[in-house]
């Protein structure tokens, strides 16, 4: 076995010294796709973390006083069932708020320990039957001065703007991603098909004497795995950058739009998801070329 | 050892390249495939390592329907079989015994096994002291001789030789000749195709004669015409 790994580590640096150019070409297009597609995930994630409380159709939250009284916050809550224009709310109480902080601040210790779960606002998320900027802001205003409510907050214009134009980041890099994964794919055939080519010989030689089938085949699917290996491994240095850079942008970490950055767990899947879609690629596109040219 | 019955091959275009062919070959039999270019031949040797199959009829080999041989078996079959070709087949970027000692890596044979056979076959070759030249150092007749080396190192029960002495010179033609008489006085079933009438009538071995694909004619201890 020791003398098999060998012999494919030898197979592998002989077809790199062969061709290097068009070795390094594949492993950076792979690398390129990889990024772009990983960095719209990145966007994806950054965005779901940051819009975290204006999922589900939340169209404004009342923050409540961090010391408002049962009776003030229960006020609130008849108010909200009264009205029709509501169509359903969702009380989340100090220990909630607090958990949820903790949790999109998971990365930032300084953030996240200047808080304690006392301090936090209380709040509701309202669904309004209708969710167009006008109506929302109506019946925002309806809860502006009542008493205990901290601070009432509209999600109309910045935060669908933010997913407005997160969403059209997004769909460009999966475009852009995809468009290169398929020339990623093309070139990986091409590489196996030249290096397939270059050793004709070899091949005709080892099928003649009785090589298996495997022992022909794994150097060429090798070169093609790797290639894909090296690519999703490389993208890490640029999603962390990516991240840091969409966290830099924005986030005030309090009501309205919050830390715009993907979890670091989350990035890491991403990564590892990018580098498994590259040894995907890799194999897929040595099998095919190995089908079509090498016929053992 | 080698059986064939009622086979046929039929290239796409219509190319029948083998007619309803039966015949059988013994274990340690020297047979002479002969016929013009285009006879069938090669086609022939190729049933035989599976390299083709046939459109009809059945091909025994060692006592097996290969016919039936399911693809990852192949290789095994022909690790059974040696061949050797008109233009030798050799890798350039080796050397003599490299060359020869790839037939047993590629097939996983340990190193030390390897280490002691490549020199032993060189040696029955004649060609120890070239073991570190390169192939276009060698004259043709010593190329054939690494190729012999290569087929036989692994001691295959046939060896399959598609006109092996036709880059050679006469002279040089008869050292191959007396290499692969050799070879089959160690038991070893040898198959060779060609059509060097002065070496065929030279041998006196069986002869099987193959015209558009039909064989024409089998006989022992024969002449080419
Ligand atoms: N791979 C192939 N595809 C199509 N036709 C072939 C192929 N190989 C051989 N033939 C045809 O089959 C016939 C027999 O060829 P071959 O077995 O090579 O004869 P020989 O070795 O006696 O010269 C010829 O007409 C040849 O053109
Ligand atoms: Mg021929």
């Amino acid at each position: 076995m020791n003398f098999r790994i060998g012999n494919l580590g030898r197979e592998l640096s002989y077809s790199i010294r062969r061709s290097p150019s068009l070795f390094i070409g594949t492993l950076v297009t792979i690398l390129i796709s990889l990024t772009f597609l990983g960095g719209g995930l990145v966007v994806r994630e950054a965005v779901n973390q940051a819009t975290e409380r204006w999922q589900d159709d939340v169209e404004f939250i009342v923050f409540m006083n961090p010391e408002a009284s049962p009776a003030e916050i229960n006020a609130i809550s008849s108010k909200l069932d009264a009205n029709p224009e509501i169509e359903r709310h969702n009380y989340v109480n100090k220990e909630a708020a607090f958990e949820e902080f903790q949790n999109i601040f998971r990365d930032s210790e300084q953030i996240r320990d200047i808080v304690s779960a006392e301090e936090m606002p209380p709040s509701f998320r309202i669904v309004p039957q209708n969710p167009d900027s006008e109506v929302v802001e109506e019946l925002a205003d309806q809860f502006r001065a009542d008493p205990g409510v901290f601070e009432v907050v509209a999600a109309v214009d910045t935060i669908r703007q933010i997913e407005n134009v997160t969403n059209s980041i997004n769909w460009v890099f999966t475009v852009v991603g995809l468009l290169l994964l398929v020339s990623a794919l093309l070139l990986v055939y091409n590489t196996i098909r030249t290096t397939i080519f270059a050793r004709r010989r070899e091949v005709e030689v080892m099928r003649l004497v009785g090589a298996s089938n495997w022992y022909i085949r794994v150097p060429f699917m090798a070169e093609g795995v790797l290639q894909g290996l090296l690519g999703g491994l490389l993208t890490l240095p640029f999603l962390w950058r990516w991240n840091t850079f969409l966290s830099r942008l924005g986030g005030d970490g309090l009501a309205l739009f919050d830390n715009l950055e993907a979890p670091r767990a989350d990035m890491m899947l991403i990564w590892l998801g990018m580098t498994a879609l590259g040894v995907l690629i890799g194999a897929i596109a040595s099998t095919v070329a190995l089908s079509r040219f090498l016929d053992v | 050892m080698i059986k064939l019955e009622n086979v046929s091959k039929i290239y796409k275009g219509d190319v029948a390249a083998l007619r309803n062919i039966t015949c059988e070959i013994q274990k340690g039999e020297f047979v002479f495939l002969v016929g013009p270019s285009g006879s069938g031949k090669s086609t022939f040797m190729r049933l035989l390592n599976k390299e083709e199959n046939p459109d009809s009829g059945i091909v025994y080999v060692a006592g097996k329907d290969i016919g039936r041989l399911s693809g990852w078996r192949v290789p095994f079959l022909r690790r059974n079989i040696g061949a050797i070709f008109q233009d030798f087949k050799l890798l350039d970027n080796r050397t003599v015994s490299q060359n020869v000692a790839f037939a047993l890596e590629v097939i996983g044979r340990p190193r030390h096994v390897i280490s002691t056979q490549v020199p032993a076959i060189l040696e029955l070759v004649g060609l120890s002291k070239k073991a570190d030249n390169y192939p276009e150092e060698l004259s043709g007749g010593e190329q054939q001789r690494v190729s012999i080396a290569r087929a036989f190192v692994n001691r295959p029960l046939i060896l399959l030789a598609d006109e092996p002495t036709g880059n050679l010179d006469p002279a040089t033609s008869v050292g191959i000749m007396k290499l692969l008489d050799r070879i089959n006085k160690t038991g070893t079933t040898v198959v060779m195709a060609t059509h060097d009438r002065g070496i065929v009538d030279h041998m006196r071995k069986r002869v099987i004669e193959l015209d558009h694909g039909h064989l024409a004619r089998d006989q022992a201890r024969g002449v080419y015409e």
